[in-house]
């Protein structure tokens, strides 16, 4: 199973804006505040991590607006249809 | 004074016949920026954008403020033309998941921060001319709004559905046909003329001159006057073929310089090829200037759209380093103006011109270091 953190981790530096740099997270309560992740990130976040997971595109998930890491975790496995094999495979596809 | 200290490109020279388009037509594309776009996670713009966005570079910038900064977005467009809400499915056709991205003031202002530019962000909608015209902008916030810094990024949607088709309905590219017919991209000539579209970026930092004396970087050139102008026309997506507005704006530009025309030796033209921006750039330059050689770079790159004003002037100071005005491609008659053959760069300024849909002409004039 895909390490989560370091899925979010990866996702959260493609999504951020051209090489400006964040803080990884270490562990699941980390807010992504904190982290220096703002909500226009974690909208891009959401819809990658959608896009990983399988989940359509639906008013619903455009009402997602997760504070911490392990928020954003349990939204994925509750919604989620598939699942990515592993980072590197998960990078090719949004990246 | 303003100095341009950094920049970046992209370009190609890569051709590739689109023949399931409405008007069939050769682009300059990066095959790459469309990958997957489907997906609805990737943007073809932002992905051309990125070639010219320099990791380090965008680091230096962001770490080592210098004072007042603005970033502008010179987009051609008020939104990329790619979300076209027309009906396509072509190989160029994309969904976008995220919309505010299509915005280009939202993709202005993430960009913007990633380069530590917080102080002004705006975008320019001036069509073809609106990389050149930016300029303009430029010059205005360093010398009258007391900016030190204004960073210039520049990409249009230029490949796209929306831009191929209306170009073709407008018959101002080289159609498949006339290439068939043996017709090439030119300018200027008597045989060979038009364009075809293409992508393209570019990434430039200007510094006022007390920015530079502190620093230890060696300028690229200096940016000596940009101006824009318009003319009288009902035809907002015609041109004055007596060149009335690229005579407005070279007069302007060298008027608020202070520059002769004696003192311009190398021109970087519009360049399309078409048949009215020929008479109308020809007839100004000859109405303006005295003795210069023009070069055009449309026919190796494309039309980058917005971009092609500012990414042909950094194309132009790249070749100057290596010693050369290159030559119009594919004209077919000897001529030592409107360069058949590349020369050495006579001594003296540069005079690069833009034009644009909505009857906007801009005009810059810069010296090489």
């Amino acid at each position: 199973m895909v390490d989560f953190i370091e899925l979010f981790n990866m996702v959260a530096k493609v999504a951020k804006p051209v090489h400006m740099s964040f803080t990884p997270a270490t562990a699941m309560e980390e807010k992504m505040a904190d982290l220096g992740l703002d909500s226009l990130d974690g909208l891009v976040m959401m819809m990658y991590l959608c896009e990983l997971y399988g989940i359509p595109d639906n008013d619903e998930t455009k009402d997602w607006h997760p504070t911490t890491i392990q928020e954003t975790y349990d939204l994925m496995m509750a919604n989620k249809t598939t699942e990515p094999e592993s980072v590197e495979k998960a990078k090719e596809q949004i990246k | 004074m303003i100095y341009l200290t950094h920049y970046r490109t992209a370009s190609t020279t890569s051709v590739e016949l689109f023949d399931d388009i409405v008007y069939p037509q050769k682009v300059n594309w990066f095959p790459e920026s469309y990958a997957r776009s489907k997906s609805g996670l990737f943007y073809a713009p932002h992905k051309v954008a990125e070639k010219v966005l320099d990791a380090d570079l965008m680091q230096s910038l962001r770490e080592n403020p210098v004072g007042k900064t603005a970033f502008i977005l010179a987009g051609g467009n008020a939104h990329f033309a790619g979300i076209s809400q027309r009906p396509y499915n072509t190989r160029l056709t994309y969904q976008y998941k995220f919309l505010p991205f299509t915005l280009t003031q939202v993709y202005a202002g993430r960009i913007a921060q990633a380069c530590g530019a917080n102080d002004h962000v705006v975008t320019d909608a001036s069509a073809c001319a609106s990389s050149l015209k930016t300029l303009m902008d430029v010059q205005t916030l360093i010398k009258f709004y007391n900016f030190d810094r204004v960073i210039v990024l520049t990409v249009e949607d230029g490949v796209s559905d929306a831009v191929l088709e209306f170009f073709g309905e407008s018959k101002a590219v080289l159609t498949q046909k006339q290439e068939d017919a043996g017709i090439l991209p030119s300018a200027f000539d008597s045989k060979n003329f038009g364009f075809r579209v293409g992508q393209g970026a570019a990434f430039a930092v200007f510094d006022s001159e007390r920015v530079l004396n502190k620093s230890t970087v060696y300028p690229c050139a200096r940016l000596i006057g940009a101006y824009s102008a318009s003319e009288s026309s009902t035809n907002a997506i015609g041109q004055c073929e007596d060149g009335e507005g690229f005579v407005k704006a070279i007069q302007g530009v060298m008027g608020f310089s202070g520059v002769t025309p004696e003192q311009i030796s190398i021109v970087k033209t519009h360049g399309t090829g078409t048949q009215s921006n020929n008479l109308a750039e020809k007839t100004a330059l000859g109405n303006t200037l005295k003795e210069f050689v023009a070069t055009s770079y449309k026919q190796k790159i494309g039309h980058t759209m917005g971009a092609s004003g500012l990414l042909e002037t950094l194309l132009l100071l790249d070749d100057l380093k290596k010693g050369v005005v290159p030559a119009i491609e594919n004209r077919t008659e000897t001529d030592k103006v409107y360069l058949s053959e590349p020369v050495s760069p006579p001594e003296g300024l540069i005079l690069s011109l833009a034009a644009g849909m909505g009857n906007i002409y801009s005009a810059a004039i810069l010296k090489g270091f």
